[in-house]
């Protein structure tokens, strides 16, 4: 697995390469803990090359919306394999993240 | 066909393990979306069964068994902990429970799996899916 940040007018992606799963998701929430602790307003997280995330993936990604939500910043999701979308749709995980299809229909109006 | 699998209660033992399957898996002609599903499933029961069952503790194995027939794949896995009661899990999808950060396992192998049963003592998980072939 591999994470990289980058930060453009004001919204700070995470594009992550690789599984989302139990030996994964410490680094990703290491790496996450430094916009939390910036207080990062505008956070997208694209999946593009993520085919692969398991309960403790899903269970990362609801930890780092709810530390977002603390300070009142905004976490979305684009760019979901349709396997990867299938476990947020059985989990009803879709509801509570805002999902998009593309990483350009999440920064619109972000 | 049929394989056992056994394994001490290691997490970095299990993706050796679940290669193993996924391998006899494409053999079979599996598709890319049942082996998502049964290696998503494994994964969890032997997360499960590694952190829960037998509490990471490393002279306790858990035992998986595969076997396939007429494009039904059944898969057991079993630790030597106290088990628990399948029915006893929580719905993550409630209200009260959709921010927690964990209880999803279980749930997922419910709906990926055709079936999914318990014995007695609840340490030992039987999962069963009918296969797509290619």
């Amino acid at each position: 697995m591999h994470i990289s940040q980058r930060e453009v007018n004001g919204i700070t992606t995470y594009e992550i390469k690789g599984d989302i799963d139990i030996n994964s998701s410490p680094d990703i929430r290491e790496a996450f803990e430094k916009g939390v602790k910036n207080k990062a307003m505008k956070i997208l997280v694209n999946l593009n090359s993520v085919s692969y995330v398991d309960s403790s993936g899903l269970a990362t990604l609801v930890e780092m919306l709810k530390k977002t939500r603390v300070y009142g910043g905004k976490l979305r999701i684009s760019n979901l394999a349709p396997k990867v979308k299938s476990l947020f749709e059985i989990t009803k995980l879709e509801k509570l993240f805002e999902i998009f299809e593309t990483e350009e229909e999440a920064i619109a109006g972000f | 066909m049929d394989k056992r699998i056994i394994i001490e209660s290691d997490l970095d033992n299990i993706k050796h393990a679940v290669d193993q399957i996924k391998n006899m898996l494409e053999q079979i002609g599996t598709d890319e979306s049942d082996i998502f599903d049964i290696r998503l499933c494994l994964e969890e029961a032997l997360i499960n069964a590694i952190k829960y069952g037998n509490k990471f503790d490393k002279t306790k194995k858990v035992q998986i068994d595969f076997n396939y027939k007429d494009a039904k794949v059944t898969l057991s896995v079993e630790d030597n902990g106290r088990g628990f009661n399948l029915s006893s899990i929580p719905d993550p999808t409630s209200d009260e429970n959709i921010l927690r950060g964990s209880g999803r396992g279980v749930f997922l192998i419910k709906h990926l799996m055709d079936e999914l049963k318990s014995n007695e003592q609840g340490n030992r998980l039987t999962m069963i899916k009918h296969l797509k072939l290619k």
